[in-house]
Parts: C-alpha cells; sequence; structure tokens
C-alpha cells in the first residue's frame, strides 16, 4: 500500500504554503516529516485529513494494483495538543469512537486490553478526560487510531512534553505497528528523526523532498538538514519531489 | 528629534496610533463584505498610518476638547441651581452678557459656581487622576516599556510633561470663555487670569504626580492601587465638588483678583520647578508601569472571566467552561447510557455531566416566570384575608361582565408580545454555548465529526433536548400569565387561554430550533471558543428589531397562531434541508 500526495497547494490569502508538494509513502515505513517553523508540516497534514481544503493536488491510495482518492478514514491524525472531550472518561470516548467507526473496525474491542496496550491503568480508563495529563491524553488519542487501525496515521510533534518514559512507550508503539500502517511524524527534534525513522522527508518552500536514507546515521546529519532548510526557496529550484523514489537531496 | 523626551512621546503617539490603525484594518478585514477587497499588504502601508496619525493626533485633541465641554456641560447645573436658576427663561438670561443679574444671579454667578466645582474636583481631587496611575493607555504603555524597552524613567517623565503641556493647551480657551463672563475687565486681564489659574492649576496637578509618586516610593501602593480606595477618594471630591458651591457662595472674581497677583502665580512656579525635579530625579517609573500594567490586565482578565466580552453569549460560554471545570474528580465506573450508541452515547454523557449547570440556568429561568404569579397569588391571599378585597376590585371593579371579556380579549390580542420574552428565555443559546465550549471545540477536529450523517444525529439528539426544556418554560410562561390575569380581571376565556398557551409554546420550540439551527449554519465561535461571528450578531440584531415589533402588534389569536404555525412549518423544512447541504461544510472550527 502507498500514500501518493501529487502537486499538493495550499495558500492562506498571499501566504503560498504548498506549491506543488509530491511525494509517495510506502506501507512498513516511518517517515520523519522534518521542517522549519511554518514550513507548513501541520497544514500539510491538514490537507492529507481534509481538515483543510487544497487549492489544488491530489492525495490517492495506492492498494491491491488500484489508486483511489484518499478519504478521511484513510487517515488518522494524532495532534500534538489532544482534542478530547473532557467531560467524558477515557472509556467512554473509546466506546464512543469504536461505535461511531463501527464500520472499519474489524473485530470487536477489548477495552481493558487496550487501555493496557498503550498503559493506562484501570483507574484511568474510569477517570474523566480532564484530570488526564498531557502524556495520558496523547496515549488516549494514539489508542483510538491504534483500535481504528487507518492505514495511514500522522503524528503531529508526537513526543512534545512527553516524559522520558512515556516518550519511549510511544516511540515502542509506534515501531510496534509500524509494518500494517503508513505513518509519517512531524517533528524538528533531529535525534528522535534519527532514532525512529526508517526515511526523513523535508518540507521546505513548500515541497517535499527526500533525504538520502544512508546519510540519516552521518555523524554530520544535523549540518546537512541545516543547510538544506537554510536554503534560500528559488523559481529555479529543481523540483525533485516529483520522483522520490529517485532525487536525493545533496548536503 | 533630538530631546529625547519629545522624542519619546512621539513614539508613544506613533504606537498607539499604529495600534489603532492596525485595529481598525482588522475589523473591517471581519467584515464579509470588504473582507475579500482588503488584503493583508494594507498593514504594510506606511501611507495609510502616516494619515491615520494625522487624523489621530486631531481625535485625541477633539476628544480632549469634548471631554473638556462635556466636563463643564456637568458642572453647569451646579452653577445654574447655585445661581437659584427658575424658569427656562433664567437660562438663556444667565448666559447673556448685557444682563448683570437677573434678580439675585447672573452668568457670572454661574461661571463662578462652576469655577469653585472645579477648583474643589479637578485642583484638590486631582491625586487620583495622576498621569501614571489613572491610565487609560496602560496598553500603549506596555508596548513601550515592556516590548520596545524604552528608558521607563524617560518615558514616564515625558507621559507626565506630555499631559500638563496638552492640559494647558486645551484649558485655555475654555477658561478665557469663562473668565470673560465672571470678570469684569479687559482682554489682557481675563488673559492674565486664564494663564495664572492654568499656572496654579498645573502646580496642583504635579502636586498629585508627586503624591502618587512619593506614596509608591514609601509603600509601592499609591491612591489608586486599591479600587475602593479611589473610588472613595474619587468620590469625595466630586461630592464636595457639587456641594460645596451651595454653601461657599458666588465668589466675587474682581475681588478674589489678588489670587492671581503675580505673587501668587510666582509662588505656583516656585512649587512646579520642586516638584518637576523631584519627577526628573524618580527612578521607579519602571515599577510603576509594571504596576498599572498588572492591575489593569488582572482587572480586564476579571471582566473576561465575567463573559463581559461577548456579551451574554460569552458569559454562558464561560460559565460552561467553568462548570466542566468543576466536574468531580471522580471515576465513573458505571455507565449510565451504555444502552445507548454513537451520538445519542455522547450527548447523553454531555447532558449527564452538565445537568446540574443547566438545571442551575433553568432554576433561575423558572424562578424569573412564576415569581409574578407567586406575587400574584400572595397579594390576592393577603387582600382577602386582611382587607376582605380581591384584585379584580383593583383592576375591574367598575367593569361589566362583557367589557371584562373585551379587556382580556385585548390582552390577549398582544400575544406577539410574548415574542421577546420565550426569545430571551429560550435554552438554545445556553446549549449550543455549552456543547461547543467542552465538546464540539475538541470533536471538530476529527473529519468524521462534520459528516452529515453524523451533524444530524447530533442535531436530532441536542434538538430533543431544547424543545424540552423551552417547553417547561413556556408552559410556566403559560401557566403564569394565564392565572394572573384570571386573578386580576375574575374571568377566563378558556380556549384563548389555550391558544396562547399553544403559540408561546411553539414560539419556544421555533426559537430553540433556530438558535441550533444557526449554530450549525453559522458556527459563530473561533477556535479558541471565544468571539461570535459579525453574521450571527447582525442576525441577533433582527431577532431585537423583530421583538420591537412584534411587541407592538395586536392581533386576533387565531390568526396570530395560525400565522406562527405557517412560518414555524417553512423555517423548520428550509432549515432542515439547509442543514443537511450546508452544515457539513459550514460546521468546522474558524
Amino acid at each position: 500500500m502507498k500514500l501518493k500526495v501529487d502537486n499538493l497547494q495550499k495558500k492562506f490569502d498571499k501566504k503560498v504554503v504548498l506549491t506543488g508538494a509530491s511525494y509517495t509513502f510506502e506501507q512498513g515505513k516511518i517517515y520523519g516529516l522534518l521542517g522549519r517553523n511554518g514550513a507548513g508540516k501541520t497544514t500539510m497534514f491538514n490537507c492529507l485529513t481534509s481538515n483543510l481544503q487544497l487549492d489544488g493536488g491530489e492525495v490517492l491510495i495506492e492498494s491491491g494494483g488500484e489508486t483511489r482518492k484518499a478519504t478521511f478514514d484513510d487517515i488518522g491524525f494524532v495532534f500534538t495538543q489532544p482534542h478530547l472531550p473532557e467531560f467524558m472518561t477515557g472509556n467512554e470516548f473509546l466506546k464512543f469512537f469504536t461505535e461511531i467507526n463501527r464500520e472499519k473496525i474489524a473485530e470487536p474491542v477489548d477495552f481493558a486490553a487496550a487501555f493496557a496496550s498503550v498503559e493506562l491503568d484501570e483507574e484511568a480508563r474510569f477517570k474523566l478526560i480532564k484530570d488526564y495529563s498531557h502524556g495520558m491524553q496523547n496515549k488516549l488519542q494514539m489508542l483510538a487510531f491504534l483500535v481504528l487501525r487507518p492505514p495511514v496515521i500522522l503524528l503531529d510533534e508526537p513526543l512534545t512534553s512527553f516524559d522520558v518514559v512515556a516518550a519511549l512507550q510511544i516511540k515502542n508503539l509506534i515501531k510496534s505497528i509500524k509494518s500494517e500502517h503508513i505513518i509519517i511524524f512531524s517533528t524538528h527534534i533531529l535525534e528522535l528523526a534519527q532514532d525512529l525513522c526508517d526515511e526523513i522527508t523535508i518540507l521546505h518552500g513548500g515541497k517535499l523532498s527526500k533525504l538520502d536514507i544512508d546519510r540519516l546515521q552521518d555523524a554530520d546529519f544535523g549540518d546537512q538538514i541545516m543547510r538544506i532548510l537554510s536554503e534560500e526557496v528559488t523559481e529555479e529550484t529543481p523540483d525533485s519531489s516529483h520522483e522520490p523514489a529517485k532525487s536525493e537531496v545533496s548536503p | 528629534m533630538k530631546n529625547p523626551l519629545l522624542r519619546l512621546i512621539f513614539l508613544s503617539l506613533q504606537v498607539r496610533f499604529v495600534n489603532m490603525t492596525n485595529r481598525l484594518i482588522y475589523f473591517f478585514q471581519k467584515l464579509p463584505l470588504l473582507k475579500r477587497l482588503i488584503s493583508a499588504d494594507i498593514y504594510k502601508s506606511q501611507d495609510l498610518k502616516t494619515v491615520f496619525l494625522i487624523l489621530g493626533v486631531f481625535f485625541v485633541v477633539s476628544k480632549k476638547f469634548m471631554f473638556f465641554l462635556l466636563y463643564w456641560l456637568i458642572l453647569l447645573p451646579i452653577g445654574l441651581a447655585v445661581s437659584h436658576v427658575h424658569t427656562f427663561d433664567d437660562i438663556f438670561d444667565a448666559f447673556n452678557p448685557e444682563i448683570e443679574a437677573i434678580g439675585t444671579f447672573g452668568a457670572a454667578d454661574v461661571f463662578g459656581n462652576m469655577l469653585v466645582a472645579w477648583f474643589i474636583i479637578s485642583f484638590l481631587g486631582a491625586a487620583i487622576n495622576s498621569t501614571l496611575i489613572a491610565s487609560e493607555h496602560w496598553q500603549n504603555d506596555e508596548v513601550m516599556v515592556n516590548l520596545l524597552r524604552v528608558n521607563p524613567v524617560q518615558y514616564g517623565k515625558s507621559r507626565i510633561f506630555a499631559d500638563r503641556a496638552s492640559d494647558l493647551i486645551i484649558w485655555l480657551p475654555t477658561l478665557l470663555v469663562a473668565y470673560f463672563f465672571v470678570i469684569d475687565a479687559g482682554f489682557l486681564t481675563v488673559l492674565w487670569a486664564a494663564v495664572a489659574t492654568l499656572v496654579v492649576y498645573t502646580a496642583f496637578r504635579l502636586f498629585a504626580e508627586f503624591t502618587n509618586l512619593w506614596l509608591f516610593r514609601k509603600f509601592r501602593k499609591h491612591l489608586g492601587s486599591n479600587g475602593w480606595i479611589a473610588f472613595g477618594y474619587m468620590s469625595t471630591f466630586i461630592i464636595l465638588g457639587f456641594i460645596a458651591p451651595f454653601f461657599l457662595g458666588t465668589p466675587d472674581f474682581n475681588a478674589l483678583f489678588g489670587i492671581f497677583s503675580p505673587i501668587f502665580v510666582i509662588l505656583a512656579i516656585g512649587v512646579i520647578f520642586v516638584l518637576v525635579r523631584y519627577i526628573k530625579n524618580y527612578l521607579l517609573f519602571f515599577d510603576v508601569f509594571n504596576e498599572t500594567i498588572q492591575r489593569s490586565r488582572a482587572a480586564i482578565d476579571k471582566y473576561y472571566q465575567a463573559g463581559g466580552s461577548s456579551g451574554s453569549l460569552g458569559a454562558d460560554q464561560k460559565s460552561a467552561q467553568d462548570w466542566a471545570k468543576k466536574l468531580d474528580t471522580t471515576v465513573f465506573h458505571e455507565d449510565k447510557h451504555s444502552h445507548k450508541t454513537g451520538l445519542s452515547y455522547l450527548n447523553a454523557i454531555f447532558f449527564e455531566r452538565h445537568r446540574q449547570f443547566f438545571r442551575k440556568k433553568m432554576l433561575l429561568r423558572i424562578a424569573l416566570l412564576v415569581a409574578p404569579l407567586i406575587l400574584a397569588l400572595l397579594t390576592e391571599g393577603f387582600l382577602r384575608i386582611f382587607i376582605s378585597e380581591s384584585l379584580q376590585n383593583f383592576f375591574v371593579q367598575d367593569l361589566t361582565a362583557a367589557e371584562v371579556y373585551n379587556e382580556l380579549a385585548d390582552l390577549f390580542r398582544a400575544t406577539p408580545f410574548f415574542f421577546i420574552i420565550v426569545y430571551a428565555f429560550s435554552m438554545g443559546r445556553l446549549v449550543t454555548g455549552a456543547v461547543f465550549t467542552n465538546c464540539d471545540i475538541h470533536m471538530l477536529h476529527y473529519p468524521y465529526y462534520r459528516q452529515a450523517q453524523v451533524i444530524l444525529a447530533s442535531f436530532r439528539v441536542r434538538m430533543k433536548m431544547i424543545f424540552g426544556l423551552n417547553l417547561l418554560l413556556t408552559s410556566l410562561l403559560g401557566v403564569s400569565v394565564v392565572g394572573i390575569l384570571w386573578l386580576a380581571l375574575g374571568v377566563m376565556n378558556w380556549q384563548s387561554a389555550a391558544l396562547f398557551f399553544t403559540i408561546i409554546t411553539l414560539m419556544g420550540l421555533t426559537l430553540g430550533f433556530s438558535d441550533l439551527f444557526l449554530y450549525y449554519i453559522i458556527q459563530p465561535y473561533d477556535s479558541d471558543g471565544k468571539g461570535k461571528s459579525l453574521a450571527y450578531n447582525v442576525i441577533n440584531w433582527v431577532v431585537y428589531m423583530l421583538s420591537f415589533v412584534l411587541m407592538q402588534v395586536q392581533i386576533e389569536l387565531t390568526y396570530f397562531a395560525l400565522a406562527w404555525l405557517a412560518i414555524s412549518v417553512v423555517y423548520f423544512g428550509i432549515g432542515t434541508a439547509a442543514l443537511v447541504r450546508v452544515a457539513p461544510w459550514r460546521f468546522r472550527l474558524r
């Protein structure tokens, strides 16, 4: 299965955010989306999930030899700041979520096991979400998508404000589910990208480009990224993102 | 501009007017028709900002003139009252310089008394109105001191001296006019009196500045630090200013001219020099500014917390938000709504957890609706028991039975009047405010929540809740009105009563539907849960205008019932169709 984003265009008034961003993401990989503040990472995620309307371009899912337009059912978005109804308990929210999406969930959900899988204990399960810590809310948010299992999971700066233990738990969780999903997470923590990702995608100047996978563990990886993200965007800059499989960003 | 104080004054004015300009641009950008025409590039336009700077200076000066004019108009009644104005003509005669005295007063007396009041309020009471503590421009000060990091000492001095200088410029013409009436002398004398007054005024105002700065140095507080002290101080001098002229009588300014003798003025100048020196050497301006900024910011926060930003809608949102924070930290093992699914489940839990919140709001409404009936019953009981009378004896004693029935019919013809009452009491806006603030603001981040079937399902559940609440309220309103009429008139046309009941119930249902429909179609809240859209404001304004019109309408009950039924059916139909088509792309976070 693949997620193809083709020539994405998005602007807000005169501010152009995406100018023909194209890329192909493959199942079984964890992609790290790197970009500067304001580059458009969250905007791109919102466009992929139809929270924002694209000005141009397509988002396609290729599966079993067929290509179709991606719908919001195909893509789960885990927000940096969890958006959960605080008047509900964790258990109630998961129950509601599974019922709303019952047609997409293959097997009945064992709630106790589900909560245990993200290390939310029995007491937390029946507590109001308003009393959850930030880490617990993030886990609940992730749990909802683990239950739903959309083909594509987007994580927007997933480990912000996590303590060391929670961060490690989430990283292990992401690694454990990658084989069945396309996982893309945005970050500007280079070490996290190096640690977790199979591939690095760079969003710069409104376009997506791939970093040579072999350079991921280079000692000067950080310097490379800095150089790339510091490059001025010009009209003449070749659009390397249309052939992501072949193009590589030279340091 | 080499002088640092002048440079800071100019910079402060620039900041203030740029801020004002940007806010105006932002406001116009939000208007539905204009926002497409005004691009964000306009913020870069220096020419526009220069134009606004010039207009702003003109506006500030005009505002100060208008303020002073208003101040004098407020003092005018004192002058007139003390001068024994008895008739309308007396007022005009008082300002006729050819008439020296009418009876016991003349123009000189009026202005003279006004000047006495002004002296007490603005000279003696000036301490509460010093430049930095009564700062109406605290936000500007925050920008200058905390953001632009100007030298706070220089800035503080520049503010004080600029205010005093502007007072001198703006009070002078006003005083020239006043003294023209009260001083029987030539122009130069009048001019000297005005200038001398302003010198003395400046000395008093600088003394006020000094008092507060000194208090702050000693106690880290000043007269404005505590709201009650400030209010008490200000009120004392205002009251004294209004009362004193009655006791002091009209001063003879010609006799008092000695007060404006050069010696007295030189003394005042000396005091000014001493005070200016103190202010120039004062080093705690940064702390004074911060105190004012923090105090003002706390007051603003308190105002917004009380829902002041968006009127009653903001208040409902805020109270719903506060309620959510107070939800018990408890473990909810039992799931009372486990038999429900999907949106029914979500909304059932929402209303369950907010039950006390809605109950509190309902109780208030119920109390207001039922109180008149209870009062009428108690009055009837009291009259019957203690006076052997009844309410009927007060209202319809001299009327025949036919006349009473006509009276009743007339009262029922005024049924459209109740539209405003039903609108005010409708729970629709409260429910939408609460559901947005505590539920939808989160759930709208998920695309599935914006699907047509989800919106409709949620709409149905919430509609039922609003219908139920409004039905209770309109029932109580109906009972209350019919009960009071029956007590007052002694008779009742039960057919009309039933029709009245039906109409207001229908009003409640229609308005409830309307509140929820508009919520889904317009979605008036922005993503941080504050504010409401211009379109929503306009619609509310239209509804208020409609209420006002309906208050004047008298119509046969049957015709009104039919008309309202027809309107409701059409509205429900169009609304439901629009909901399906429009809500999925309108009902999202702004």
